[in-house]
This record gives C-alpha cells, structure tokens and sequence, in this order.
C-alpha cells in the first residue's frame, strides 16, 4: 500500500525528478518509511537518483538527492504502471467478492 | 546533536550507504520547521534498522517462476517453428505443419502474461488470451468440429478455424505495431516481431481458400506464400529467442520491489 503511494507521488511527473519531501509531502508518509521504500525501488532497478549539482553556500540550502523512473535494465515508468494496475484490480476484485459475500448474508 | 544522532544512527547501515543517508536525511530536516522536524528527526531515526535490513538483504539474482516459464516457452516456440522447417523430411508432411501451426501455442504464457494487467477490462483481456494465446487450440477445434456441421457451414467454419489459428501472430503484429508507434525500444525486436506475426497471419490466409477453392493458388499468390513463410521463419526465431532472454535476463536482475 504504502510502495503504491510512492509510486503513485513519481507517476505525477513520470519524467521529472523528484526529492525526498516533495514525496513525503505527496504521500503523507513520513520520511523514514519513505527511504526504504525509495531504496527497494532504487535496487531493483525501478528509479534512479543523483545528488543535486548545485553550490550549496550560493543555493543557501544542502543539495537534495533526486529521484526519477529509470529507463534500464528496466522501464520503471511503465513497470509502476503494471504494477499499479495489479494492485487496483487485485483490490477491485477483493471488494467485488467482498460485496457479493455481503449480498449473499444478507440474503 | 542531531548530527551526531544521525551519525551514530547511520552506523546500522552498510559503510557505502552511511553517508548519503546522514547528508539526505538533514537536507529533509532543515527544509521543515517545528515540531515537524522532530517528529521527522525521530521517525528516521526510529526506522533505520528498517533501511539496513532492507540493504544488508542480498540482492535477487533468479528469474520469477512467471517470467522463466514465458521465457522458455516462447524458446520452445522458436525451437518448434525452427524443427518444423529443418526436419520436415524426418518428420513428415503433415507432423510438420501441424508443428508449424500449433507450436505459436507455446506464446500463450507471455501472451497471458502480457495481456493480463494491462487490458482496461476483463472481458477484453479474456478475448485476447482465449484468441491470442490458445487460439491455435480454439483453431484446431473448430477445424475438427467442421466436417460435422452442414455442408452451407462448413466453409464459414473452415474460415473460422484458420482465423483462430492465426490468433498468435494476429496479437504479435497489433502489439509490436503498438510498440513501434509509441516508439518503446528496442524498436528493433518490435519490428521482428511485426514481420514475424504479419508475415505468419498472410501465410495462413490462403489455407481456407485452398480448402474452399480446392486448387493450387496463382503463381503470384504462391510467391507471397512462400515469401510470407520465409519472412516468418527468419523472423520468429531471432524475435522469440531475443524476447526470451530479455525476460528471463530482466526478471533476474529485478526483484519485485512491492
């Protein structure tokens, strides 16, 4: 569930690169669940991150270290889309058996 | 203090990941005020054994049984469609066409795979894997079904069978005609795959109509044929054993991150 809302805050801009609290701020989720998923991502092969290329006394702030769907060894993009789909008609199906179990009780 | 929280905190991860950690995990902290930061500070440093847990865990190298199976069914397939041409003396005439006709059968596990998931609707998807995947099968059922119904039927049924057997390579040029269109690479084994399916649908075509005409086709229907057939023969084998490997290859160095 919470991989899903990670997945989903990137699909937002699928070929932007994001930050730590940029998904943490998408998500609602709090930034030590977010790493370990954003590492699992990242090992399998599903995003890419790189440190910001910036003067940090002149931007006045640390550099952040983006993320963004990788392209190789796997179409990350495309895999979270598969994924997500799964995911939703997994659910979809859950609560439609879920639904005629009720209607069968309550009959 | 924080800093030396997080250093002693970062202990837990592997010596390569410390560092990013520490630098990432402050950047975050000075980019919130308040209370926010230290319910932050806390919660890092709360689920870090989390994170070394997750890094200190070796890194899946075997291919999903899914994916392995795909792989090696649609290596069948190339190894079937291969045979069929090579040995078609050893084997006969006949054993030899049916091998040719029903080994795309061995797709129907990528097909499946494939279709699943990404159709928008279920009854979509189950025409695609009932035509697409076993459509050789759904083919060679109504084929034999044929001399039983009458005679006015048997041609439409004829037809029916022959399109059904087609199903494979009518699901391999819509889908690498998709993947060419939205220029999904490697474009190159896309556009294998759409000579391949294409030039496999055009060869079968004329079967019904041998049937239903009961002659020889003209000679330049005969060279398309034969044109078609060794198009496909060239094609299918590099397309299907390129695709197999890039699974099995893919699903090994990934591990399902869900």
């Amino acid at each position: 569930m919470q991989t899903r809302m990670v997945l989903r805050a990137l699909l937002r801009e699928p070929d932007g690169e994001v930050y730590g609290l940029q998904i943490v701020e998408a998500t609602g989720l709090p930034p030590g669940t977010i790493y370990p998923i954003l590492s699992r991502l990242e090992s399998a092969g599903w995003i890419e991150s790189r440190w910001e290329e910036a003067d940090q006394h002149a931007i006045g702030r640390p550099r952040r270290r983006y993320y963004r769907f990788g392209a190789r060894p796997v179409d990350g993009a495309a895999a979270a889309r598969l994924a997500l789909a799964e995911a939703d008609a997994r659910q979809r199906a859950r609560q439609r058996g879920r639904t005629a179990t009720e209607g069968a009780l309550a009959w | 203090m924080v800093k030396f929280l997080f250093t002693v905190g970062s202990w837990l991860l592997p010596a390569g990941r410390r560092a990013r950690w520490r630098e990432e995990s402050l950047a975050l902290l000075l980019e919130v005020r308040g209370p926010r930061r230290w319910r932050y500070a806390a919660d890092l440093l709360i689920k870090v054994p989390v994170l070394a847990w997750q890094l200190h865990q070796p890194a899946t190298r075997w291919p999903t049984p899914g994916a392995a199976l795909s792989g090696l069914s649609l290596l069948l397939a190339a190894f079937g469609i291969v045979s069929a041409y090579l040995f078609s003396s050893l084997l006969g005439e006949q054993t030899a066409e049916a091998l040719l006709l029903l080994a795309p059968l061995a797709l129907a596990g990528y097909i499946t795979r494939h279709t699943v998931g990404r159709a928008r609707r279920r009854a979509t998807a189950a025409l695609v894997v009932v035509f697409g995947a076993f459509g050789p099968l759904v083919g060679v059922g109504i084929l034999a079904a044929g001399p039983l119904a009458p005679g006015w039927l048997q041609p439409a049924a004829a037809i029916a069978g022959y399109a059904a057997l087609s199903g494979p390579a009518a699901w391999l040029t819509i889908t690498s005609a998709q993947a060419i269109h939205h220029r999904q690479a490697p474009l190159a084994l896309h556009g294998f795959g759409l000579v391949a399916g294409s030039a496999f649908a055009l060869a079968i075509a004329w079967l019904p109509w041998q049937i239903l005409s009961n002659g020889q086709p003209p000679l330049p229907v005969l060279a398309a044929i034969v044109l078609a057939l060794f198009a496909f023969l060239s094609a299918f084998p590099v397309w299907a054993i390129w695709t197999a490997l890039r699974l099995i290859i893919q699903s090994a160095r990934t591990t399902d991150p869900g």
